[in-house]
């Protein structure tokens, strides 16, 4: 490097970033008021679930898969089932079984959601280090964001029979269902969390908010019977709208040298979004009347492009979801059985569902005995390592003026906009900025 | 003496498929005589920190147990009093989304749900490789930790109320 060059040469370093699930780096480069390179290095190990799935029986896939993330097993769990049936020639679309799913999925929704919103992403906003920081100041926030996880985690548990890896769920529906007078016991919980989380749509629309704006394709399922939670079509708002099953025609996962996740994109197009600001977007006249008018008050239309206001779309999809489970709780009626049996045949099937943090796809090929030959799953972190770095490329551009310690700190609250979950994507991230 | 006996929850915290990290769950274990005495609770926590919060909800006392990594020698016991004193937190770049033992503790402090006595046990571990059984440092510290957790939750169910 010349001299010249050095003295432009500007670098910021952080090793690990903190609050995310996962490990990895972010590596940005700058000479003189231009962004160079800029790569969000994923070094969390390979771990090899596609690999170990195969040769297993086509019904362990959801107890298996469910492994790959603490914070969001349901979504491994529905995706591998849809996938799993769809192979076998069945769709369990509508009927208690599905209301099930739908239930346990809202309760992952509403852990995930408050353990992002109130105890990850708020000190970001708050300008503290972490939560503990946070709360010695802000004790009701972090109460608000325990009692509303915890409200998540019951319904995890009286549906999936445990909070972290349920237990209770199979291909074709689940072990044992509950009974009506069971689910009647989470709508106390729901209905203050509800609350709660009209409070905290409020709460979250009074926070600073950088200048941000980003234009990557957003894409999500397309219910038409609701807020895309569990099932749908792929849907985008540049005119993608295809089965899961042709997920693989459209998205292209390719190694790159700077990390351990697979990237995702578009073949046609490029990088692409997933997660709630691709929900909201695409999804908005979904939202219950209670969440679309919480949206409103809180200023954001049916679109948002902002990243950083995910923490209100995350707050709005947690109005969203209590408000959903309650409607199914309202409207439950026991199955006659808990599952439908779903007889092996060989073919390849797809599943596609809305983890808390983007879309979950599932393929499997299976053989005439239901042994799993092939399996691929592309979560949603993969999918969106190529708009995080996107985001982070027109963040440092527009804060070339910051200091370096302020300037990581922003970069690292740009990526906490996207949840991201580096574990299921391959766990900290190590945030380099160079400047020349 | 005040008469009122205190109610203790002992948890042995850690992950059964990592190696000496399940040295907490095998105290755990050895106690669960202890959780039938009265006002006594033994559990096992193997989820992450924030769960700790639920399971020390209401005590007065509670003591911990869980693996160590200090530099010290394997199988060496240490006793971390962290009533009044605030637990060391990893720094800041080492927090992730699962939240630790020290983290949890600190955010019952501030949300004033702490217990009125909290004792940490560690025992330092050596190998946490997945599927590895303990270390034979850390299984030979098993009897004696356990000894140690057993006369400390006794000690506090016997100890007088403050105030």
């Amino acid at each position: 490097m010349s001299d010249e060059r050095a003295s432009r040469t500007r670098t910021i370093r952080t090793d690990y970033l903190a609050r995310v699930e996962g490990e990895g780096a972010m590596y940005v480069e700058l000479e003189g008021d231009e962004v160079r390179d800029v790569k969000l290095r994923i070094y969390e190990p390979p771990r090899f679930f596609e690999a170990l799935l195969r040769g297993r029986a086509f019904t362990e896939a959801p107890d298996i898969t469910s492994r790959i993330c603490g914070i969001c097993p349901i979504a491994y769990q529905m995706s591998a089932v849809r996938a799993r049936e769809d192979a076998c020639g069945i769709a369990i679309d509508s009927g208690p079984i599905r209301d099930l799913r739908r239930l346990i999925y809202c309760g992952e929704w509403i852990e995930s959601h408050s353990l992002h919103v109130y105890l990850l992403h708020a000190p970001d906003f708050l300008g503290y280090p972490g939560f503990v920081e946070m709360a010695r100041d802000h004790p009701l926030i972090a109460q608000q964001g325990l009692q509303m996880k915890k409200a998540g985690n019951t319904v995890m548990t009286l549906v999936g029979g445990r909070e972290i890896h349920p237990v209770n769920v199979r291909v074709g529906g689940f072990y044992r269902a509950p009974s009506r007078r069971e689910l009647r016991t989470l709508v106390e919980p729901l209905e203050r969390a509800r609350d709660t989380a009209l409070a905290t749509v409020r709460w979250a629309a009074e926070l600073p908010f950088p200048d941000a704006r980003n234009e990557p394709e957003l894409v999500a399922l397309d219910d038409p019977g609701g807020y895309p939670i569990d099932l749908g079509r792929i849907v985008s708002d540049r005119g993608l709208d295809i089965a899961p099953a042709d997920f693989d025609s459209h998205v292209v996962e390719e190694q790159v040298e700077h990390s351990n996740a697979l990237h995702a994109r578009m073949r046609a197009r490029g990088s692409y979004l997933t997660g709630p600001l691709a929900r909201y977007n695409l999804a908005f006249e979904h939202l219950c009347e209670l969440a679309q008018a919480a949206a409103r008050e809180a200023g954001l239309g049916p679109t948002c492009r902002n990243p950083f206001q995910s923490i209100i779309v995350r707050a709005v999809e947690l109005v969203q979801a209590c408000d959903d489970a309650l409607g199914i709780i309202s409207g439950y009626e026991e199955p006659d059985r808990p599952a439908v049996e779903v007889t092996p045949r060989r073919a390849v099937g797809h599943g596609a569902t809305e983890a808390p943090r983007g879309m979950l796809y599932h393929r499997y090929e299976i053989d005439a005995e239901g042994t799993i030959l092939a399996a691929t799953i592309v979560p949603p972190t993969s999918q969106n390592q190529l708009a995080i770095e996107a985001d982070l490329r027109g963040v440092v551009q527009r804060n070339l003026g910051l200091p370096d310690e302020e300037l990581k700190l922003i970069c690292e609250q740009a990526i906490r906009n996207h949840d991201p979950c580096i574990s299921c994507a391959t766990h900290f991230l190590d945030l380099t900025v160079q400047r020349a | 003496m005040s008469g009122r006996s205190r109610s203790v929850v002992v948890i042995g915290v850690g992950n059964a498929f990592r190696g000496d990290d399940a040295v907490g769950i095998e105290v755990a274990r050895r106690l669960a005589d202890l959780g039938r005495q009265p006002r006594i609770e033994v559990r096992v926590h193997e989820d992450e920190g924030l769960g700790l919060l639920e399971l020390w909800d209401g005590a007065d006392a509670v003591v911990l147990v869980d693996c160590a990594r200090s530099g010290a020698a394997p199988g060496t016991l240490q006793r971390i009093d962290a009533t009044s004193r605030a637990a060391p937190l990893p720094p800041r770049r080492a927090r992730g989304h699962a939240v630790g033992v020290a983290e949890a503790i600190e955010l019952s402090r501030a949300l004033e749900t702490l217990p009125r006595a909290v004792i940490a046990y560690g025992v330092e571990g050596a190998c946490f490789e997945a599927g590895a059984e303990l270390s034979e440092a850390v299984a030979g510290a098993v009897a004696l930790a356990s000894d140690a957790v057993r006369r400390e939750a006794l000690a506090l169910v016997c100890a007088p109320q403050p105030g």
